[in-house]
């Protein structure tokens, strides 16, 4: 049989190697990280001055509340697609359904609105992605330790992830709360940052 | 009969990870075995189901660290296989088309005449290979001309995949010069 040879050399080569997991307390060791990055660019950058009021506002509470939950269930979905046969359909599912909550909770926003008055946001596109950078590092480290088979929706979930949490972020700072503003600058960039995340998953992941 | 197997495998690949060479052979062994009669009935040709199994085996080589004994070992493995038959099949629905497409417009007097400049390109190629130093003949014999993987090759010479690939790109680059006078 061929594969004995490579059998031989495999196993000469063999070193101890220490597990790598991503169990519950490996996830959430990693969203505190996470969370404590966002908390830091937050505290650097200062939120709106008017958040406490806002927090009575029933649409800027459940957008903010879509954002949280939709970076929790992809970060914790890109952990564990590190590990072979670790991650459930259903947690894929969750990260793709809460954007796609999002998407519609912004989109029904916009055809309720009065006034649509849109607005520049290149402040916002700017703010997304510094924020998201430090998680999407933290999440591609992570992964690179772990051994991700499937590379595509490793990387689309490590982007969507860390572009979530950038969001939530710029979400706690931004003044203006149209939703065709929200649309373009906070959507679209989520998207945006996705799809290099697709593109760049051969440079940022290795192969199985 | 894979949950059979799972506490044996499940004790074997603890040891391995604590770098017990013999135990890890027994069990690549093992594998190979067990993955041989699981795909056997998937894929029919006996070079691909090999190769196959050598992608498996290697990724289990590559991926050993992220096994947790905490969890099922048959769930972790067949995730592996799940991918590399995947993998596999993606392949040969592409080669199959790219053989078809080929073939499709080909007169035989044109493609006999094509057939003959590859043998004779091929000739000196093949004399421009032998030109290179080593290890570069080496990675581009095994590379370009055995076919095989640039993981299997990494290993078969001792060194890094990406010095694999670094070595390669330069050897085609070489070969370009020695044999543009000579297209």
């Amino acid at each position: 049989m061929k594969n004995v040879n490579l059998i031989k050399e495999l196993s000469n080569t063999l070193t101890p190697v220490k597990p790598v997991r991503a169990g519950l307390k490996e996830v959430f060791l990693c969203l505190g990280a996470l969370l404590l990055t966002i908390l830091l660019g937050l505290v650097l950058s200062g939120v709106r001055e008017d958040l406490i009021e806002k927090f009575t506002d029933y649409h800027f509470l459940t957008e903010a509340v879509i954002l949280l939950i939709m970076g929790l269930f992809s970060t914790v979905a890109a952990l564990r697609l590190s590990i072979p046969g670790a991650a459930h359909k259903l947690l894929l599912l969750s990260g793709v359904t809460s954007m796609l909550i999002w998407v519609t909770f912004v989109g029904s926003n916009l055809f309720q609105a009065t006034t649509i008055a849109g607005g520049a946001g290149l402040n916002c596109l700017r703010h997304i992605s510094l924020f998201a950078t430090i998680p999407a590092a933290i999440l591609i480290w992570r992964l690179r330790k772990g051994a991700p088979l499937d590379r595509y929706k490793a990387s689309l979930f490590t982007f969507l992830g860390a572009a979530s949490l950038g969001a939530f972020a710029t979400h706690l700072i931004c003044h203006n709360n149209d939703p065709l503003h929200v649309l373009q600058w906070h959507v679209l960039t989520v998207l945006a940052i996705c799809v290099v995340g697709i593109f760049l998953k051969n440079k940022v992941l290795q192969k199985i | 009969m894979a949950f059979d197997n799972e506490q044996r495998f499940l004790e074997k690949m603890v040891k391995a990870q604590r770098g017990d060479k013999a135990v890890y052979e027994n069990l690549l062994l093992e594998l190979s075995m067990f993955l041989n009669n699981y795909l056997r009935p998937k894929i029919f040709n006996s070079d691909h189901l090999d190769d196959v199994i050598q992608e498996i085996l290697l990724a289990v080589h590559k991926s050993r660290h992220t096994y947790d004994s905490k969890r099922s070992f048959m769930s972790w493995l067949l995730a592996i296989v799940h991918y590399k038959f995947i993998d596999h099949v993606r392949a040969m629905a592409k080669s199959d088309k790219e053989f078809l497409h080929s073939d499709s417009n080909e007169k035989d007097h044109d493609y006999l005449l094509e057939e003959l400049i590859k043998i004779e390109v091929g000739e000196q190629l093949l004399l421009a290979i032998e030109s290179l130093d080593e290890p570069s003949r080496s990675v581009i014999d095994l590379l370009k001309v055995q076919g095989m993987k640039v993981s299997e090759v990494s290993i078969k010479l001792n060194i890094s995949e990406s010095n694999v690939k670094v070595l390669a790109h330069r050897s085609i680059e070489k070969l370009k010069k020695i044999m543009k006078p000579n297209l």
